[in-house]
C-alpha cells in the first residue's frame, strides 16, 4: 500500500502503519518532507522534487529518499492502493 | 459495479472544522444506492476526541442513527485514545477500541479508503 504522508503530525500516524506492512510504499509530499523517516529503514520511500527543492530539504533528504516527480506519483497511485495521511 | 467494503478514516478533532460530521455523512452515503457498500468508522489521531460520550452529536446525529440501523462498526485507535489520556469508561457506548495492528488490517481489507 502507498503511505501518502504530508505533514509531521498524521505522517507519524502513518509511519506506525507503514512499519506493519512488508509492501510499504511511502510517499513525502508537503511538509512530510521534515517526517523523520528513521523507523521506516528498510522501506521504499520517496519524495516529492517540487516539495524538496521549494523547502531547500534536498541535502538532507537524498541519503532517506528517492526523489520523484508528480508523474510518478501519479503512476504509484493509479497501480496501488492508497491510504493518504496528508 | 458490486458491492464495496470502504474503511471512512477520520483522524482531525471535532468542532472547528467538517471533517469530523462529513465523514460520517460519507460513511451513510457510501451504504446508500443500489450496491449496498459496507462501510466501517475509524477515529484515530485527534479524530478520537469525537468518541468521547459526553461530545455534542446534535450536528451528525441523523447519520449515528442510520449506522446504528446498518449496524456500521465505529473503531477508535487504542494507541492514540491512550497517548490522550482517554480511558475506557469516557468512551461512547457505540465505539469499539482497537490495537493500530488492527486498524492497518482495516486498511488492507477494505477496498477503499477515504480520510478526512
Amino acid at each position: 500500500m502507498v503511505y501518502l504522508c504530508g505533514e509531521k503530525y498524521l505522517g507519524q500516524v502513518a509511519t506506525q502503519y507503514a512499519q506493519m506492512d512488508p509492501d510499504a510504499i511511502v510517499v513525502l509530499i508537503k511538509d512530510g518532507v521534515y517526517l523523520d523517516t528513521t523507523p521506516l529503514k528498510g522501506k521504499k520511500i520517496f519524495a516529492i522534487d517540487e516539495d524538496v527543492k521549494r523547502r531547500g530539504m534536498g541535502e538532507r533528504i537524498k541519503a532517506k529518499a528517492e526523489i520523484i516527480g508528480y508523474d510518478a506519483l501519479v503512476d504509484l497511485v493509479v497501480n496501488n492502493k492508497v491510504a493518504n495521511f496528508t | 459495479m458490486g458491492q464495496k467494503k470502504v474503511l471512512i478514516n477520520i483522524s482531525d478533532g471535532p468542532f472547528g472544522n467538517i471533517f469530523y460530521t462529513e465523514g460520517l455523512r460519507a460513511a451513510v452515503g457510501v451504504s446508500a444506492g443500489m450496491d449496498e457498500n459496507i462501510p466501517t468508522v475509524l477515529f484515530q489521531a485527534d479524530g478520537v476526541y469525537y468518541c468521547l460520550k459526553d461530545v455534542d452529536r446534535t450536528d451528525s446525529m441523523a447519520y449515528f442513527e442510520s449506522m446504528k440501523g446498518l449496524g456500521t462498526k465505529l473503531y477508535a485507535v487504542e494507541e492514540d485514545l491512550a497517548a490522550r489520556g482517554i480511558a475506557s469508561d469516557e468512551l461512547a457506548p457505540d465505539i469499539t477500541r482497537i490495537p493500530r495492528q488492527k486498524a492497518f488490517e482495516l486498511f488492507k481489507e477494505n477496498d477503499h479508503n477515504i480520510d478526512f
